[in-house]
């Protein structure tokens, strides 16, 4: 397995492309995790209030809330290391290297892993990049400091980590599957986030309500729900649901599986 | 000797395409063998099939004795059809990444770089190489394992004269080092000048499979004429290990049948007194054999 990292390594280590778009990411992630303070005061100067509450006295880097709020955020620009993992495969075939690498003697099932070797580093790394900042933020804004307070929450981390590789998954799948990387980008962008938004929207009647938490990108958004409604004092859903995280788990075992199984039929 | 590639009547479809027939070919240890054939004979998809991506329809193949796997291909070097390599990380680069993948140190990178004369520009990216340093590079990645057995597939397609002629004398001093060999080729005359064997393919059949020097010898001719030619004409007829006869343009021309050779017809000649003025032996070309193979497989 190191082995297959290393190889992967060697791969990007000196590709610009792939690091000056890695950067730009984890700048956005970083402009993502840190800049709600902003956004409050900046909403505040524009006179906006909830239900009679000014925005920035919302408590949104207060331990242990903070990794529910942050893994909430972050999801939303996990298309972006998409595109990265895209790149990556589709690469592989417009340089026709995934050949060269099988006939050099990798086998089919370690070109996959080293992959998958890359998009759980990528999952890591970001998981890791939110606690840091997250850490750092919350011992700057939160009230309370305690372990205890700071650990509560921790869960939502790996449920992040979990929804990241799942959704690199289904990238790299798309992205094996059409081989192009433009296309390939498209077409993920389209799916995750207007044909099966529109779909889990539109489906309503009984088929619909229980088909719809089983499609994938309703599940991965189910693992992680919308945490802010609780600053209103609404009910919200604080903790991960085991059904969420099977579906989900199920779904990261298909995309693999697939993925696996394209690479072995298909003539190189 | 032993057994280097076992091939067993492999066949694989594309769709209703038949892209190769029922293939049986042995590949010995130290065989430097062609593998010829028109475009779209067979010959890439059957290094493909060996070289473990493309599947196979049918049958099966063994690289010296054992179950082809990832592993066994560690040990061949290979280059199919152009040279393929990331641009954008350097010729050094490239083949640190293939180190990686044949699990040999980075110490083997230098000597293969020197042989193919690219070290020097070991840290260029691969995307600024000219055709030729491409197809060198390629050859030093096929080489970096020191492998005991390489395939190349159309070595010398696109590049230019000089460049052809670097990659011949690169095959002929690897050829040389005992290595197996097994290259793909529609250049006749560069097989014949490295080849100790070749196998004929044709739409996915393979029509013909032997050793250079006996499809060669088999076409064996002699020219003869003497300032007798009735005399001549008479007293080789009665040699008995004539393929054919004939007088044309005040010569004769004779073919030998396998085993015969010309000192024997010579002192047949001479036993019966009959004195020459000219006498050639002429060795096909394996040009024109390849194109009466093919020719014969027409009909």
């Amino acid at each position: 397995m190191i082995n297959l990292l290393t190889i992967e390594w060697l791969k990007l280590k000196n590709y610009k492309g792939f690091w000056i778009l890695t950067g730009l990411y984890y700048v956005s992630l970083l402009f993502v995790c840190t800049g709600v303070m902003g956004f409050l005061y900046w909403l505040e100067t524009k006179g906006a209030n909830f239900q009679g509450i000014t925005p920035t006295i919302i408590p949104f880097y207060e331990f242990p809330d903070i990794w529910h709020n942050l893994t909430y955020l972050a999801s939303f620009i996990k298309i972006f290391l998409a595109f990265l993992v895209i790149i990556s495969i589709t690469n592989e075939y417009s340089y026709r290297t995934i050949r060269q690498n099988i006939i050099d003697g990798m086998d089919k099932k370690g070109f996959l892993f080293s992959k998958i070797s890359l998009i759980a580093t990528f999952s890591v790394v970001n998981t890791l990049f939110i606690a840091v900042v997250g850490l750092i933020m919350g011992l700057i804004f939160s009230t309370v400091h305690d372990l205890g307070s700071i650990l509560y929450y921790a869960e939502f981390l790996l449920a992040h980590a979990l929804e990241l590789f799942t959704f690199l998954m289904f990238a790299f799948l798309i992205g094996l599957l059409v081989k192009k990387a433009g296309f390939a980008i498209v077409l993920i962008g389209l799916y995750s986030l207007i044909i099966e938004p529109i779909i889990s929207v539109a489906w309503t009647d009984a088929i619909g309500t229980a088909v719809v938490p089983f499609l994938p990108i309703t599940a991965m958004n189910h693992l992680i729900r919308v945490p802010f409604q609780r600053y209103i004092f609404m009910e919200i859903q604080d903790y991960i649901a085991w059904k969420d995280l099977l579906i989900v788990i199920g779904w990261a075992i298909t995309f693999t599986y697939l993925s696996y199984l394209t690479l072995k039929k298909r003539d190189l | 000797m032993s057994t280097v590639l076992h091939i067993n009547n492999l066949s694989k479809n594309y769709g209703k395409v038949k892209a190769l027939q029922n293939l049986d070919l042995h590949v010995e240890k130290g065989n430097i063998y062609g593998l010829l054939g028109p475009n779209g004979s067979g010959k890439t998809t059957t290094l493909g099939i060996i070289l473990g991506v493309t599947n196979a329809s049918s049958g099966e193949y063994s690289w010296f004795g054992e179950a082809p796997t990832a592993q066994v291909r560690r040990k061949i070097g290979a280059i199919l059809e152009s040279p393929t390599f990331y641009p954008y990380l350097s010729g050094e680069q490239n083949l640190k990444v293939i180190c990686a993948i044949k699990q040999v140190p980075l110490t083997a990178i230098e000597p293969v770089l020197k042989m193919v004369n690219l070290f020097e520009r070991k840290d260029d990216p691969f995307k600024g190489y000219s055709l030729g340093m491409k197809q060198r590079l390629a050859i030093a990645s096929a080489m970096l394992a020191d492998p005991s057995v390489l395939i190349l597939d159309e070595p010398t397609n696109g590049l230019d004269p000089q460049g052809i002629a670097e990659i011949r004398e690169l095959i002929v001093s690897i050829a040389q080092s005992g290595k197996t060999i097994i290259l793909a080729s529609h250049l006749l005359d560069e097989v014949q000048k490295v080849c100790t064997h070749f196998a004929v393919l044709k739409r996915g059949k393979k029509i013909y499979a032997g050793s250079v020097n006996e499809a060669l010898a088999e076409s064996e001719t002699v020219e003869m004429s003497a300032p007798d030619m009735e005399a001549l004409l008479h007293r080789a007829q009665s040699f008995t290990h004539l393929k054919s006869f004939q007088h044309e343009n005040d010569k004769l021309v004779v073919k030998l049948e396998d085993g015969a050779n010309v000192s024997d017809l010579h002192k047949h000649l001479i036993e019966g007194n009959i004195v020459l003025n000219h006498l050639t032996v002429k060795r096909k070309s394996l040009e024109k054999q390849f194109l009466e193979l093919l020719a014969q497989a027409n009909d």
